[in-house]
Parts: C-alpha cells; structure tokens; sequence
C-alpha cells in the first residue's frame, strides 16, 4: 500500500512534467484544436454552410480560422433547405452565386464540443416524421438550419436534380450508383448456373438508414431471396442521402438479376 | 344553369390534375439499381492544383505532400480501381469548367469519379478546395473546403481521402485514413507506448516514463489508451485519457496484470491477473476497477481478452487445454460462462483480436509443424481459419482497422520488428516503421464522425 501511493506521487510530477512538453502541447493543441474543430464540422452537417460556389471557383468567402472544414456544394446552397426547392436546372450554369449571402462562414466554425455536444445544440432537428414526404419544400427550413440558414445560395450547377419533381431517372445520379455499388458488394452471388430475379424495394432515410425492406418479385428460391435481402441489409446504414435527396424517404427498386445480362 | 354546370365540371378537372400533380409530386418514382456481380469503382485522382499562378516554394511542397497522401490513402482503402495519372488529359483543373469530359471518357478505363481540387497558401496557412467528379453524369459533386497550418498538409489530405471513402462507398467505411496506431516502441531498455498515424507518419510518445510499457489498446471512442507498465516494478493496467493525457484512476494489484482491453460500451476493462493458485485468469472491472469479477476461474493461464463489438462476448488466449507454453484460442460470455475453443488443431495460438463486424477473430498461430507464427482468421461462428500472411519472418499481433478490411501485425521479416499494414487479402502491404524495435500495433477507432440525423 505504501510503496504504492509513494510511487503515484512520484510519479504525477514526471508525467505531467513530460505531457506538459510535448505531450499536452502537441498532441492535445494539435489534436484537440485543429481536428475536433475537423471533425466538429463533421459533426453538425446540417448546420455547415455551403458555400453556393458551384461553378464559380476560386475562394467564395474568407476562411479565417484553422482547420475549419465547410462542405462545398456542387451548385446547392444549404443542406436542409435545398431538398427540392425548385425544377432542376439540369447541369446548366448554376445561376450567379450571391456571395454576400454566401459567406457566413465564420458562423459554421465557431468549435464544437466533441462528442456529447449534438443532442441539445441541435436546433429543433425535424421529428424523423417530417423525412416522409413533406407536401412542400418547408420554405422556413432555411431557418432551422442554425447557423448555416441563411446561407441558401443559389441552387445551381452542380447535380441539377429534384426528388421532388416526379420526373425520375435517378438510378444515374452518383448515389445511387454508390448505393447499387455497395449492395453488389454485399450480394453473395448465387451459384454459377443458377438464374435468379428478385425485386426488392426498400426506402433510403435522410440519416442514410435503410427502411421498409420489402419483397416485391420472388425468385422461387427462397435462399436466394434471403441472399438478396442479406445484401440491403449488411449495408444499413448507408451514407447520408446528398442534400438534393434530404428531407424525405428515398424509395428504391433493386433488381437483383443474375446472370446480369440475362 | 349548364353553364354553372360546365364550369363546375371545369372546376373538378382542374381540381383532379391539380391534385394528380401534387400527388405525383409526393410520390416520386422509385430509383431502380440492378446490383451486379462486377461493380467496380473507377476512381481518377487528379493532381490537386496551385490556385494562383503564384506558387512559392512552400506551396510546392505542400502540394506534392498533398497528392502523394492522397494517392496513398485511396489505394490502400482497397475500394477504388485507381486510374494511373499518365493517362490524365494534360490540363491543370482549377476550376470545375476545367473539367473536359470528353477527353477524360477516352481513358482506358471507363472512370466512374475524378477527384480535384486547389490548394493556396496565404499567412502561414494552408487551404484546399476539394471536389468531386461524376464522370458518367458530367456534373460535380458537392465538395470539402479544409484548411490547416502548414504542418497539417497529411492531415489535410487524409480528411479529403476519408471523405472520398465514406461517399463512394455509400458508407460501408468512414475511411481509415485519420486513424492513428499505437504500439511498443523500443529504446535502449524502455519500451515506450507510441501514437503514430495510421500510415507511419506523426510518430510521438505517448509515456515517457523510462521503463517497460506494453500492450496499447484503445478506448472505442478513442479517448482513452489503456497499457501495461512495469515502471512500479510489476506489471499494472494503466489507463490514460488520449485526449489530455491525463490519468483515469484504476487501482494497482501489485500483482501481475496484463493485457487491458476496454469494453466497446467503454464502461469495462477485461484484463487479466494472477491469483493466488498462482496462474492468471480473466477478470472484467468497471474502468475504475470496480466491481471486478474473475470470469475464467481456470487454474491454467487465461489472458489477452478481446471484447466481440457487441460487448457480449470475449475471446482469449489460454494454455487450458495444451502443453505449457502452448496457447489457444477460446472465445466464451462476458460473464464467462459456454467456452469453446475455436481452433481444433493445435500449436500455439495467442493474440486475438475480434474483428469491428464481429465475425472474425484475427489471432497468430504457429502450428506444430510450423517455426514461425503467422497471422490467421477465424470465424467466430463455424470456427473457419485462413490464412493472411506467410512468407518470411515471423507475423504477430493482429489489430484491426475500424473498417475491418485491414490489419495491422508486427512483423521481423527484415531482421527487426516493425509495424506492417495491410489489406486483408494481403495486397497493399506497407511497412510502416523502420527504425528501433516496434511491436504490440493497436489499430484506433474511426476519428471522424459522420453525421447522426
């Protein structure tokens, strides 16, 4: 016992004589002020500000503190209010982006806490409910966004699709690429020789879970249809839904059709 | 009155396609993918570029880091076919528009996504404009602003790198890019526990305290290390916050503790420590020490836990069942309770390492007839082995990567042990330390969070 407390003294002073040097000093300013501040971005996407640069390039505001992290839209201005505000402006020059309204940068970089922060500093986040096809693109939703909210630039060059139209053809959008490419990853082939169709359908949150796995072809075989299934499955959760997706259930059909050429 | 009729009738197909196109509205049609057997992504890794014709020196440089790091990153993530940068059109890409996509479509390969981006230098700190590419629809995708100092550049290039991962993998991995190792470090007669980046580079010290310190392992969450030090004299369990440095309280046995390893609920510590009958067992506390248990209650050795990610269970080294100095591997509840060997065959077994999707255990094994050990894998559920490395020297100490796709060994293949880093089919093996004796690799958890809705 005493041998033990004499030691702990003993060595409180040496440790903290070291951290204070290099320790403390390096790993935890390093560490703590640079990528928290990283990471804290990555925290709070919803409340990052977009830069509306789209194609404009260059620097749109001015970043003065170190290490922030802001996502750069592909032509959309923020994240919660972009989900399907207008027609899309398919791959044409994104309008000019406002930059005064553009730069608010500072506000996104404030540092965060790390981990415990997000439950109460999130502003009023949207009850999961509200992800299920709102009947409008909540005009105030630029205001929830916190920090980031006034920041909705133009809506522009970037991936000029809309949810929301009704019109389709998503399955090019680089999403859903993504997607299809990681449910093929998971995808235990079936056995050379055998020929197999299922449908499944499934929805996409905005928080990238996956919901409502549902069956919509059988292909008779009902291990192959648990294969199938298997392959959505392992891949929940998948990446959040990019911004022009947001705000709504992502329904998806997934065809596993093999041979593919068949 | 058929007038009033007509415009009444007027009213309700007005009505009718008005609400068909709300409804439509609401109800967009579903996005079709046809998963194949052959998805491959394609991944084109542009040089990043100067912003201004300007460039200085230490921009030069930075760039250079910038490009080579990020290369590294992506082709050791083992997700991407990279398209080999002779084949690039010649064109610097500063700016989106700069983008041809005709020209880039005649590459030998069909590219599924380009990266590109800028970086400038202004008072001392660094910023990048990042983006990327979908090359099938000609459009660019939202991107990443990061600035740092100029000593951040790897840094810099390891977020960008992650960030790549996480999105063209839809989220099968956040990336391993920012992640950090921990291993035993030997200098002169001390052993120190080291932090390095997860590709070898930012090496520090994490004890100073001139004596033997072995086993790193980390906290789920990262914040915490805990280790085995002899600079009391005998092996005790150490826990130190990651983040300050700062002790966490666990109370000294004054007997021989070895092996910590945190629970994934970051809320336990198994370990284990000899008993009176003179062997080890198994114990699980509380971080503080708390409430320990012995779990193994077995008078041959038990030691070096390793928690399944769920926490319910924890898989071990013990010599129970072979001769002395021959070890296998059991995996048993956390409570202790239905052990069961996982590898029938024997020969000496030690070091497990449960994998982050739960379904493998990695450990090193020498059969029998073996004179070396090498790295295995088994199933946790049907006891299935394979093997990961052979060849030369010795391989030892498996540690995962967060993603589960890659591990980390110590290996004395080149005379000396040092630090090796690889896919889990083998591919993509890099030597990550090169100089002293560095053993004992303990792979950290993602430090990038992703987004929670």
């Amino acid at each position: 016992m005493n041998s033990r407390s004499s030691l702990t003294l003993l060595r409180i002073p040496l440790i903290r004589e070291r951290y204070a040097g290099s320790f403390l000093a390096s790993i935890g300013i390093h560490i703590l002020a640079v990528m928290l501040v990283l990471f804290g971005g990555y925290l709070f996407p919803r409340q990052v500000v977009q830069i509306g640069s789209g194609l404009g390039g260059g620097m749109g505001g001015d970043i003065s503190t170190v290490g922030v992290i802001d996502e750069l839209s592909g032509g959309t201005g923020m994240v919660k209010p972009s989900v399907v505000p207008k027609p899309p402006a398919l791959l044409e020059e994104p309008p000019p982006v406002d930059r005064s309204k553009a730069v608010p940068i500072p506000q996104t970089i404030e540092p965060r806490k790390k981990k415990p922060a997000p439950a109460p500093s999130k502003p009023a986040p949207k009850p999961p409910s509200s992800n299920v096809i709102p009947t409008a693109p909540e005009p105030g939703s630029g205001g929830t966004g916190g920090r980031g909210g006034g920041s909705g630039g133009g809506f522009g060059g970037g991936i000029g699709v809309s949810i929301g139209s009704g019109t389709g053809g998503f399955g090019d959008h680089w999403y859903a690429r993504v997607v299809e490419a990681r449910i093929s990853s998971n995808w235990t082939r079936p056995p050379e020789g055998v020929r197999v169709e299922v449908i499944f359908s499934f929805d996409i949150a905005s928080d990238g879970t996956i919901r409502n796995i549902k069956k919509e072809k059988s292909s008779g075989n009902a291990v192959l249809d648990l294969r199938a299934e298997g392959a959505i499955r392992s891949s929940n959760p998948l990446s959040a839904p990019p911004p022009e997706f947001r705000g709504r259930l992502i329904r998806f059909m997934a065809h596993f059709v093999y041979p593919p050429n068949q | 009155m058929s007038a009033k009729i007509k415009i009444f009738a007027l009213l309700l197909v007005v009505i009718s396609a008005a609400s068909t196109t709300l409804f439509t509205q609401e109800e967009p049609p579903p996005i079709t993918i046809r998963p194949t057997p052959s998805e491959e992504v394609i991944l084109a890794v542009a040089d990043v570029q100067p912003l201004n014709a300007a460039r200085s020196g230490e921009l030069s440089e930075a760039i250079r880091v910038f490009n080579q790091v990020l290369w590294d990153d992506l082709a050791f993530s083992g997700f991407f076919t990279l398209a080999g940068k002779s084949f690039y059109p010649p064109e610097p890409i500063v700016r989106p528009e700069d983008v041809r996509y005709e020209a880039w479509a005649t590459l030998p390969w069909s590219v599924s996504f380009l990266t590109a981006g800028t970086l400038d230098i202004s008072g001392g700190i660094l910023k990048a404009e990042l983006r990327l590419f979908d090359m099938k629809a000609r459009t660019p995708m939202p991107g990443l602003r990061i600035s740092g100092e100029k000593d951040q550049i790897r840094s810099m290039a390891h977020r960008w790198a992650d960030e790549i991962v996480y999105r063209l993998t839809a989220g099968a991995s956040r990336g391993v890019a920012m992640t950090k190792i921990a291993f035993t470090s030997r200098r002169g007669n001390a052993k120190e526990i080291h932090v390095m980046d997860y590709d070898g580079y930012n090496s520090r010290a994490f004890t100073h305290n001139n004596a033997i310190n072995l086993f790193p392992g980390w906290a789920p969450d990262n914040s915490k290390l805990s280790f085995v030090s002899y600079r009391t004299g005998k092996p005790e369990i150490n826990v130190y916050s990651y983040i300050d440095g700062s002790r966490v309280a666990f109370p000294m046995f004054n007997s021989f503790a070895s092996t910590p390893a945190i629970s994934p609920s970051g809320t336990e510590i198994a370990f284990s420590l000899r008993t009176p009958r003179g062997d080890s067992d198994l114990f699980v506390s509380k971080l503080d020490g708390s409430g320990r248990r012995n779990i193994s209650n077995h008078p041959a050795a038990d030691f070096a836990p390793t928690w399944s990610p769920s926490g319910r269970q924890i898989a071990f080294a013990s010599g129970r069942e072979t001769r002395p100095g021959h070890n296998q591997i059991y995996i048993c509840d956390a409570d202790g309770s239905n052990v069961r060997r996982i590898v029938k065959e024997g020969g000496d077994a030690d070091s497990p390492a449960w994998s982050p999707d739960g379904r493998w255990i990695a450990f090193h094994w020498k059969p029998y007839r073996s004179s070396k050990y090498d790295i295995f894998i088994a199933e946790a559920a049907s006891g299935q082995i394979r093997q990961l490395t052979s060849g030369a020297g010795s391989n030892e100490v498996p540690t995962w990567a967060p993603d589960g796709r890659h591990i980390a060994f110590q290996s004395n293949r080149t005379g000396s042990w040092q630090i090796y880093i690889m896919l889990l089919d083998g591919t993509e093996l890099r030597m990550i330390t090169r100089q002293g004796n560095n053993t004992s690799p303990a792979w950290s958890g993602y430090f990038r969070q992703v987004s929670e809705n």
